[in-house]
């Protein structure tokens, strides 16, 4: 078990177990399985590899069983396949489908966005998450939920799983408050000597207020010690 | 749509009133109307390929689409209105029209997008020039099977093999180096666009056409830039029959959904392979000269066109006419074997058939040529009409015996935006509830304020134009313009009931906008019309602002000047009678109805009709210009003629959504016996001369003709009036002794070019011993003799006849003769005005130099102006319009009567004068004599 989970009012506080090394560990072992891209030698994590890292770090969270999310639903995003790729990936950072075998009225998608800083005086960049939800129900239609669940239904479409399609497109929505079967998991990585509760706190409050309510809106605090030595201690050693 | 809680119309509401800034409404957020829109478009698209069609459902779907495309159109432009541009909306509206198969709007919001994107933008691929829908196609490296058959497909609306190489390659090169945002998206509008488009290209639409017909129609839509039917055109085009050479059809389209192109194609297919004569009638001059540019352009290398007026048909090859229904009417009267030859006849605006004079002269000419003409081969006749709620009284007319096509269609190119301006200043905007053709109602959609310069609110008052009423009226429909334009820029018509109005409001509203719409192009165009047309200086000022008004009072050169003016974007805002509201296709994109009631007698006024009233709102937003067009009805007008504002409010409301029927002038009582009868009696006379061997045949005419199948006992009634003006009397027309045949008196009215009443004021002018011994005194003693007929009717002609001064008019009875003088030897109108004021007295020293100055264009004179459109009025009226024709019916006559004229008077060539000067005046005056001089 290389995660554990503790709760601050709605907010799922993420930790390693036994220690934050767990953590580090789990997505070494996630590379190993899945690696694409490379550090050349002696180059620095830029900012957007440390964000796809974070979402890998996201995913296996997920996969643990610790966060709200269920471990048990498909992920249709490409963000963690990847983390060192050097490439924004196109689309939500994490969007998972639990589909009921039972009852189709029962599906549900959960959209987990990430925001990922080593900083350890301030964790304030993960309210930028806020945008990203934000955008969802935007006037850019290509940022749009919509937008991602008619491409994800385009796509199964492709790969002769037309049913699927359809059970995808029948969640889209035009408002927070209409999408009664998408669930928003705000995500944030970041070190633990910073302050990040507070932070997912207003991020929390800010979604409540575009009309998410609060049974539908699961925030995720995932904290790591030493998080960027950890991290180049992994990546960057050759 | 059951997970959406906005309902269509509500978004379409919020998407408008959101664009406009209007209060009121209910107002989504942006965001909110971009996910409505495109979750609809989805559900939409994604129903489409599932469902099981049925009209309620294609109709719902239809809507969904469009409304999805107009909310992300509405976004993209409030957006751009607060600095925050975001071309992918643009992209996602034309994709959105182009799914819908409006290829205008598409075309126009794709071009907009253009501009916005840089130029390493993805997007722009998606937009290609010269293929807008490859799209999407954006071939992006994600799906690489799907992606190549979308490039197979779209290559084909290419326009031609190379530029779908290059698109082809430009954008597999693309979607190999970059990453793009939505692409699934995109994709997924790119199907549905091409299927649509697919389905919409005219090669489909055309299909049944013989092969050679086909290619030929193709090249020529392709060179005018015409490479997808829109949907109404298509479904036109495509409907069983519709394309049959043997049989007649009705088609009912929307103003501005493509009738012309439908009418030509037609045509087109009844002419191939036949060496008949085919005749496209237009009802109005300015549609004729738009249909003959239009119908050249699309039929080059399969007929030859012409307009219906010019001489010597057979030496050119002719086999397309172009013209309105009285050159016809004298072409086949002059020209009876034309009349054998015509295969097939094209009606636009068939709803007018019957509705006035003019549209009785159509009812009985195409009721000779269709429905008579025993034993003879009869051609098909097409209408095409705007929507009418009872095609079926059309339908039963048009069927000739061979069958007949129905094509309705309510697919509209543009959404039309109404609303009221109330007496608190609030404009009302309103939705029509219900589809069209169907009785509607109105829900509110928004408010906006304009208060009024006058509150509270003095009227105009139609049955007194010149009251003070009227002078705080035009002020307030200055300022409404005014106001509107400086919120939301667009080009905007003023229509109003008389042209002092129009005049007045122009200058108002110039005087209200600010010098910096003054710009060089302006200055440009205000001193062309100052140098080149002399007496209309008054024009410059607003001109400079970029703005005009516009009549049939202004020189015909003038009019055509502004209506450039206002194509290129020059003029922004025009001041217009009805001139311009019907058939004119020019770019505005909002109407203002400052006057909606016409007096019809002393006290008494009605309201427009609802037929007038979709001609005036189709004025604005027409496709490839706009996508939405706003027509905005200034409720308080005409005070007197509403007991309350209830019965206002009700008249209004009749008069927006009312019911679009069939009018006849039969319905009118009081017409029976004259106008009607009139018209009739002319048409009689060309029946009895084309079917020789009938007995009744004005009865038949009568009681085939739409007028008299719609009504009955008023056709029994005129038929008795006729009759009776026909075979009774000292001199008669016909005479019936089985068959009917014409007199020698009949022979002579049938190619008399006046109304049969005016010929017999001719007979009775004639009859009195001659005492004119000029040209000129024979014009002035000939139009004294006539002041009371049809022709002259609305003239000053009467008022001075009966010694009565006109206001503004220079000229007294006593002026006739010196007037003619002047005019036979080629005057212009400011020199008689000059002449005739001088001979007044009234040009003293100081006068005179302002007089030079004036019509020098150096300055302006509100008096001088008013007499000098007031003798414009007169001398066309008068000189122009009636003493040509007068006097080739008194040639006619001549011989009959055998009365004399004086001996120095040479008549053929007074006549000769005088219709030389009418054709310069106006060319399109000489219709009814190159018929008689092809003759």
């Amino acid at each position: 078990m290389s995660f554990s989970t503790s709760r601050a009012g709605g907010i799922a506080i993420i930790a390693g177990s036994p220690d934050c090394q767990a953590i580090i560990d789990a997505l070494a072992g996630h590379l190993q399985n899945a690696p694409k891209s490379q550090l050349d030698p002696g180059e620095d994590l830029s900012d957007r590899q440390i964000g796809n890292v974070g979402e890998s770090i996201a995913f296996l969270a997920v996969r643990s069983g610790s966060t709200p999310v269920p471990s048990t639903a498909s992920l249709h995003s490409t963000g963690p396949s990847d983390p060192l790729s050097p490439v924004a990936k196109h689309g939500l950072d994490l969007l998972w489908l639990v589909l009921d075998p039972e009852d189709r009225d029962a599906d549900c998608a959960w959209v987990q966005e990430v925001k990922t800083t080593c900083s350890q005086q301030s964790a304030t960049y993960i309210s930028s998450v806020r945008d990203d939800y934000d955008k969802l129900f935007g006037t850019k239609p290509s940022l749009t939920l919509n937008a991602r669940l008619i491409e994800l239904g385009f796509k199964l479409r492709e790969m002769g799983l037309p049913e699927l399609a359809e059970r995808a497109e029948a969640l889209v929505a035009d408002s927070p408050v209409s999408a009664d079967r998408v669930f928003a998991a705000p995500t944030g990585v970041h070190d633990r000597a910073a302050d990040g509760l507070s932070v997912m706190q207003r991020v929390e409050a800010h979604l409540i207020a575009q009309g998410w309510p609060p049974t539908r809106l699961s925030p995720i605090l995932i904290q790591v010690s030493e998080l960027k030595a950890r991290l180049d201690s992994l990546l960057l050693t050759p | 749509m059951s997970s959406l809680s906005l309902s269509l119309e509500q978004a379409e509401n919020g998407a408008f009133a959101i664009a406009r800034g209007l209060e009121g409404g209910d107002s989504p957020s942006l965001g909110l109307l971009t996910n409505f829109a495109l979750t609809a478009l989805s559900q939409s698209a994604t129903a489409q390929d599932s469902a099981v069609v049925s009209d309620e459902w294609e109709h719902q779907n239809t809507r969904t689409i469009d409304s999805s495309a107009r909310i992300f159109a509405a976004a993209s432009i409030r957006l751009s209105r607060e600095q925050r541009e975001e071309p992918e909306l643009l992209v996602a509206s034309t994709l959105a029209f182009a799914i819908e198969g409006n290829s205008a709007a598409a075309a126009l919001l794709g071009r907009q997008a253009l501009e916005l994107l840089a130029l390493d933008s993805p997007l722009r691929v998606v937009l290609g020039v010269g293929c807008p829908f490859l799209a999407e196609a954006e071939a992006d490296n994600w799906s690489e099977p799907s992606t190549k058959e979308l490039l197979q497909s779209a290559s084909r609306f290419c326009k031609n093999a190379v530029d779908a190489e290059e698109l082809q390659q430009r954008a597999l090169e693309w979607g190999r180096r970059s990453p793009f945002e939505g692409r699934g998206l995109y994709l997924s509008y790119v199907l549905r666009s091409i299927k649509t488009l697919d389905s919409l290209h005219f090669s489909r639409a055309l299909e049944t056409l013989p092969q050679k017909l086909r290619l030929l129609l193709l090249r020529n839509l392709e060179r005018t830039g015409r490479y997808f039917a829109l949907p109404a055109q298509a479904s036109a085009l495509t409907s069983p029959g519709f394309l049959d050479p043997s049989k007649s059809a009705l088609v009912s389209l929307p103003t501005g959904a493509g009738k012309t192109v439908v009418g030509l194609i037609a045509l087109a297919s009844r002419l191939w392979n036949s060496d008949g004569l085919g005749a496209y009638v237009a009802p109005y001059l300015a549609l004729r000269t738009q249909t003959m540019s239009t119908a050249r352009e699309l039929l080059k290398g399969i007929v030859a066109v012409s307009l219906s007026s010019d001489a010597q048909l057979s030496s050119e090859g002719t086999r397309l006419l172009v013209g309105t229904p009285e050159s016809f009417d004298w072409r086949v009267r002059f020209n009876p074997e034309t009349a054998e030859r015509i295969r097939a006849l094209v009606v636009d605006e068939g709803h007018t058939i019957g509705r006035d004079r003019r549209g009785m002269l159509a009812d009985g000419f195409l009721t000779r040529m269709a429905h008579l003409r025993l034993g003879q081969r009869r051609p098909q006749l097409v209408l095409l009409s705007a929507v009418l709620d009872e095609p079926g009284k059309l339908m039963d007319w048009l069927d000739t015996g061979s069958g007949s096509v129905e094509v309705v269609s309510t697919w509209t190119p543009g959404q039309r935006r109404i609303a009221f301006w109330d007496k608190d200043g609030r404009i009302v905007w309103v939705r029509t509830r219900g589809r069209v053709g169907q009785q509607r109602g109105f829900s509110l959609v928004a408010n906006e304020m304009v208060p009024p310069t006058h509150n509270p609110l003095p009227w105009a008052n139609p049955l007194n134009p010149r009251g003070k009423r009227a002078d705080a009226a035009d002020e307030n429909a200055a300022l409404l313009a005014v106001e509107l334009f400086s919120r939301r820029r667009a080009a905007t018509l003023v229509i109003v009931g008389t042209r002092r109005r129009a005049k007045s409001i122009a200058l108002l509203m110039a005087a209200g906008l600010p010098d910096s719409e003054i710009n060089s192009e302006r200055a440009e165009l205000s001193r062309r019309v100052s140098d080149s047309f002399p007496g209309w200086a008054v024009l410059a000022r607003p001109l400079l602002k970029g703005v005009c008004f516009h009549s049939a009072a202004l020189p015909l050169e003038l009019r055509t000047l502004l209506e450039q003016g206002i194509r290129d974007g020059i003029i922004a805002i025009a001041c217009a009678t009805t001139s311009l509201a019907e058939g004119a296709d020019l770019p505005f994109g909002r109407c203002i109805l400052a006057d909606w009631t016409l007096p019809t007698g002393p006290g008494v006024a009605r309201t427009f009709p609802s037929s007038l009233w979709r001609n005036i709102a189709g004025r604005c937003g027409r496709p490839s210009s706009h996508i939405e067009g706003e027509t905005i009805v200034i409720e308080h007008t005409a005070p007197n003629v509403f007991r309350n504002d209830t019965e206002r409010r009700r008249e209004l409301g009749a008069m927006l959504g009312g019911f679009v029927r069939l009018e006849t002038l039969l319905e009118d009582q009081s017409t029976v016996g004259t106008e009607a009868a009139d018209v009739m009696i002319s048409q009689s006379l060309a029946a009895i001369q084309e079917n020789p061997g009938a007995d009744d045949i004005h009865r038949e005419l009568i009681g085939l003709s739409l007028s008299g199948r719609e009504n009955p006992e008023g056709a029994a009634r005129l038929a008795a009036e006729v009759e009776r003006q026909l075979l009774d009397g000292d001199l008669p027309l016909a005479t019936r002794n089985s068959p009917l045949a014409l007199t020698s008196l009949g022979q002579a009215f049938l190619r008399c070019p006046v109304q049969p009443s005016t010929a017999r004021a001719l007979l009775s002018f004639l009859e009195r011993p001659p005492e004119a011994t000029t040209g000129a005194d024979y014009c002035a003693e000939l139009l004294v003799a006539c002041a009371e007929v049809t022709e002259l009717s609305r003239s000053k002609l009467p008022s001075l006849a009966d010694g009565r001064r006109v206001h503004f008019l220079p000229v007294r009875l006593a002026d006739l003769s010196n007037v003619a003088k002047l005019w036979l030897a080629g005057a212009d109108p400011i020199s008689i005005l000059q002449s005739l004021l001088m001979q007044r007295g009234e040009l003293g020293a100081t006068a005179a130099r302002k007089f030079q100055a004036w019509a020098g264009g150096k300055i302006e004179n509100a008096a001088l102006q008013e007499r000098y459109e007031a003798l414009l009025d007169f001398l066309r009226d008068c000189f122009v319009e009636f003493l040509p024709r007068a006097l080739a019916g008194v040639q006619l006559l001549l011989p009959v009567t055998g009365s004399s004229t004086p001996g120095s008077v040479d008549l053929p060539e007074l006549t000769d004068t005088l219709l030389g000067r009418a054709r310069d005046w106006d060319s399109a005056h000489d219709e009814w004599s190159t018929a008689m001089q092809d003759r």
